[in-house]
């Protein structure tokens, strides 16, 4: 077997014992032990910053979804099939499976979202999402097309500009990058919380993942150039009243995938922001599920929004600091320019929310 | 290890009181606190014995702690900014006064804060504050002064307001930080034109190159100089950066002793004295050290004659003195400054204790109105004051002023940047101090007192300990003696840059001065108390305050803000039309995603 089997065995192994389970002997404990354990056994053959970062980041969903409310099998394995979309995503060596792997880390995400069936917000945004999700996938399989045609070779480059600008249509709709970042405040409002974690943890890193697999060409620079930009200030400006919790993470996604684009153009270090960004995005996700009105949870709840804002000395902070640098010896000014601007702008929704958080007026 | 050893000792005391003072018992505390000041004492010493009876010509002693800024570019590598300390014969007579004056003040006030509910507070300030002394003594490069520089204005203000329940020394502390700073900022513009010049920091680096490269007279060394000045005006409280010594005497009166009278406020000497080679290089500047200390030991002395307050009165006194050494300093006669500075250091010392014994003893209240007759009730303070103030007015042959004034006086006549005009001042400074000293003296001790009420009582079962008498003793004893000691000549060691062999008495200059000094002393037993005092303060008021609070409230207003506000108003709207744009509705997201993808494959179509 593959480095890559050995990494997906475990995970597979695990959704059919807890399929089988599920038929025979359900338990919420034994289901827990199962997931997590495949999990923990696919890191350990994990060889990959990506990797880690998204089995760390499952492990970190299906805990939070115990401590919001119990959770079922079929809950788990969902999240399991979706992960081993994730892993298929970052280890996929040509388009076909890289559609096949973003499409699986896509199918149970549509189920999870609509988790409580009583709840039509639920159903509503899990419409929602599977009608843009499903019509980005249509322009990423043609731009994949596209890309296939013209060198006539299935490796991930990207030879055609025509399939390239499509293929981003798609990947951004998925970073939800401006212009198509209309649905992620809905879905991450109105998706259950520890989905909207795993939605802004495995499904970003997923993309990002796929991301540095390709370079940038000449065809798409400027196209993408615009859409960091008009993420990061998009992001930024709609973070600045925003007083849900939830749609605030998905504005403020908005504006740190900018950044990452950001980082991918100018070829600075997406690893360490990612990570940053993971780690941070999943404390403030523990603390929403835990208890976020006590004051270990509020303190926690501070110090995450407190490194989202780039505060320095915090995670993100050393995050942008390296990607400014060479955003600034690259002499990318606008990039530059509008990054420091925009997280110069949503230091204010930050602060409006930390102030809130302090004042026990939470609202996860 | 050997230097560094002297400022670290006080420096971790302090922490340790600062971090744990309050577990201890007071006694634990305030003794801790005296231990820290007296071992560095101790270590001061055996270095200085060690290394100056060594060998004969010995010069000087450097030592690398570590590499604080590092500088990588290959043209600024002498920049690299070292943490390192620098010993010669001008900082080791500094280090022996520091330590030495320091340790009998912290002794004294084990006895003075007996009482006091934050002894160990009180302890790490004034550890912290000898520590950072040393620090700006021992230098060998400029960033490593400014470190103390500001540690001692930092520690100087802490103490100033010690007894914070009162605003008034809440305020007074602030003041003596804020007009600090003026002279700091000075001082670091100083420092920015000595690395541009030079591209390094180093203190005798930047000497050596400075003498090389800069003609005499030029203008980057004169402002360079004043620039120096500016920063030793500053601390040393001269004019016209001077009133904030005399409120800084709220504080507790040991700080006064230490701080504000022996050692902090002499740093602008050291100052001018270890860059002297960039001072003789322009004669402008030293012309206005020149004036700007008899300009300031005449208007102190004045100032001192109108005060009926004793603390107030010795805070002039002080600034008077200090005016002396930067007479001497501007005339070239670094030797006798720094000479004077350590007998003023004793006797001053030994002055301010006194007062704090009349405080100790009298709850706190110094103010000559309420305070008389004290001759038999308290022979120690009586012996005290005389001593004291017989050196502060230089009575001759017997007492240590009187030596290093003197010295002061001839050498300033006897320069080419001097001459008659300057000694007159000083020796009419000389009346002053014999005026304000006999006045003050007559005050406390005439025998049914020139004022008809003595108010204030002693308070019950409060006596002179050990622990006040033995420092008093011993500076009463250095207050006479230090004179005799060859520091002038010992100072010269170290080159300070213009040269005059010292150690020249004229005879008949002396005795004119001393017979000044002797007559202002008649003077002085007939000034009265007087009603209303002149106050400096209001014309800073009027030159300064005024304008500023006029023009501060035209800004009130704040014109710029209507900037920001734009730039918030904007924001605002963009995030209005942004949250429009999130309708909820299904479809108006897909024309959104399709609008985008059209936009975008006409964009690749037309470029």
């Amino acid at each position: 077997m593959t480095a890559f089997e050995w990494l997906l065995a475990p995970i597979a192994l695990g959704i059919t014992v807890l399929l089988l389970q599920a038929a025979f002997a359900r338990s919420n404990r034994a289901s827990l032990a199962i997931s997590v354990l495949s999990l923990v056994t696919s890191y350990y053959w994990g060889h990959n910053y990506f990797d880690q970062l998204i089995l760390i980041s499952s492990v970190a969903v299906i805990f939070f979804a115990c401590l919001k409310e119990g959770s079922s099998e079929e809950f788990k394995i969902l999240i399991l099939l979706s992960t081993l979309g994730a892993l298929t995503c970052i280890h996929s060596d040509n388009w076909m499976n890289l559609f096949v792997g973003i499409e699986l880390l896509t199918l149970p995400i549509y189920g999870l979202i609509a988790w409580d069936a009583h709840n039509s917000k639920n159903i509503q945004a899990a419409i929602k999402y599977l009608v843009l999700a499903g019509g980005s996938s249509a322009f990423l399989l043609l731009g994949m097309a596209f890309l296939y045609a013209e060198p006539g070779s299935m490796a991930l480059q990207l030879g055609s500009a025509k399939g390239s600008l499509l293929l981003f249509v798609g990947i951004g709709f998925k970073l939800s990058l401006a212009p198509f970042h209309l649905w992620t405040g809905d879905v991450y409002e109105d998706a259950p919380l520890p989905v909207t974690g795993f939605l802004a943890t495995v499904s970003k890193i997923a993309l990002v993942g796929v991301l540095v697999h390709v370079n940038p060409t000449q065809a798409v620079t400027p196209v993408l150039s615009a859409m960091a930009i008009l993420s990061m200030i998009a992001g930024s400006l709609l973070t600045l009243r925003q007083q849900n919790m939830s749609r605030f993470l998905g504005y403020s996604s908005i504006a740190h995938m900018g950044y990452i684009l950001v980082a991918w153009l100018v070829g600075g270090n997406i690893g360490f922001y990612l990570a940053a960004y993971t780690v941070t995005l999943l404390l403030i996700f523990w603390m929403l599920s835990w208890n976020p009105e006590s004051k270990a949870g509020s303190l926690g709840l501070v110090f995450g929004f407190l490194s989202l804002m780039g505060l320095p000395i915090l995670p993100i902070f050393w995050g942008k600091y390296q990607i400014l640098l060479t955003a600034f010896s690259s002499e990318h000014w606008w990039l530059f320019g509008v990054f420091v601007f925009s997280s110069l702008i949503g230091v204010y929704g930050y602060a409006r929310l930390i102030a809130r958080v302090c004042l026990r007026s939470v609202q996860a | 290890m050997q230097l560094a050893i002297i400022p670290a000792l006080p420096i971790i005391v302090s922490a340790l009181l600062a971090l744990f003072g309050d577990r201890f018992s007071k006694k634990l505390a305030s003794w801790l606190g005296v231990l820290g000041i007296g071992l560095s004492f101790v270590a001061a010493l055996g270095v200085v014995l060690f290394l100056f009876t060594g060998s004969k010509d010995f010069q000087a002693y450097r030592e690398i702690l570590w590499t604080w800024i590092p500088f990588y570019s290959s043209e600024l590598d002498t920049a690299t900014i070292q943490m390192a300390f620098y010993l010669d014969a001008l900082s080791a007579v500094m280090l022996m006064v520091v330590t030495f004056i320091s340790s009998l003040i912290a002794i004294f006030s084990v006895a003075f804060m007996e009482d006091d509910a934050e002894v160990s507070w009180f302890f790490a300030c004034m550890n912290l504050f000898v520590g950072m002394m040393l620090i700006l003594v021992l230098a060998d490069n400029f960033l490593v002064l400014f470190l103390g520089w500001e540690g001692v204005g930092l520690t100087s203000y802490l103490l100033i307001g010690f007894w914070r329940n009162d605003i008034l020394n809440g305020r007074a502390a602030t003041k003596a930080f804020i007009t600090t700073r003026i002279g700091d900022v000075c001082l670091l513009f100083g420092i920015f034109l000595v690395f541009s010049s030079f591209g390094t920091l180093n203190i005798q680096e930047v000497l050596d190159l400075a003498d090389a490269n800069w003609p005499v007279g030029s203008l980057i060394a004169t402002l360079t100089a004043l620039c120096f000045l500016g920063g030793a005006v500053g601390k040393s409280a001269q004019l016209p950066l001077q009133t904030w010594l005399a409120d800084a005497m709220r504080g507790p009166t040991p700080v006064s002793a230490l701080i504000h009278a022996a050692t902090m406020v002499t740093a602008g000497v050291y100052l001018i004295a270890r860059v002297g080679t960039i001072f003789a290089l322009s004669p402008i500047a030293s012309a206005a050290v020149m004036w700007v200390g008899a300009a300031t030991l005449v208007m102190a002395g004045i100032a001192a004659l109108l005060q009926n307050d004793l603390k107030r009165i010795l805070a002039y006194s002080t600034m008077s003195q200090l005016g002396y050494m930067f007479l001497a300093l501007g005339a070239g006669a670094y030797s006798a400054a720094i000479f004077h500075l350590a007998t003023h250091a004793c006797f001053k010392a030994l002055l301010f204790l006194g007062a704090g014994v009349i405080g100790y003893l009298f709850h706190h209240e110094y103010s000559l109105t309420k305070i008389s007759n004290l001759r038999y009730q308290f022979p120690l303070i009586f012996w005290v004051f005389l001593i004291g103030l017989g050196s502060l007015t230089a009575l001759p042959l017997i007492t240590a002023g009187f030596y290093s004034k003197e010295l002061i006086l001839s050498e300033v006549f006897l320069s080419k940047q001097g001459g008659l005009l300057p000694w007159a001042i000083g020796a009419f400074g000389a009346l002053l101090t014999g005026a304000y000293s006999g006045r003050l003296f007559w005050l406390l001790f005439a025998p049914s007192g020139l004022s008809a009420v003595a108010s204030a009582k002693a308070e019950e079962g409060r006596s002179i300990g050990r622990c006040m008498g033995l420092p008093l003793s011993i500076l009463a004893i250095l207050s006479l003696t230090t004179g005799f000691l060859p520091i002038a000549s010992f100072a010269n060691r170290t080159v300070l840059a213009p040269v005059l062999t010292s150690e020249n008495h004229i005879w008949k200059l002396e005795i004119i001065a001393t017979v000044l000094g002797i007559l202002g002393i008649l003077i002085g037993t007939r000034v009265k108390i007087w009603k209303t005092m002149p106050q400096f303060d209001a014309l800073y008021e009027g030159i300064f305050t005024k304008p500023y609070s006029t023009i501060s409230l035209f800004m009130r207003a704040d014109p710029i803000r209507a900037v920001y506000r734009l730039f918030v108003l904007l924001a605002g709207f963009f995030q209005y039309l942004l949250a429009r744009l999130q309708t909820g509705h299904l479809s108006h997201y897909v024309t959104a995603l399709v609008i985008a993808v059209i936009l975008i494959l006409g964009y690749r179509m037309f470029s």
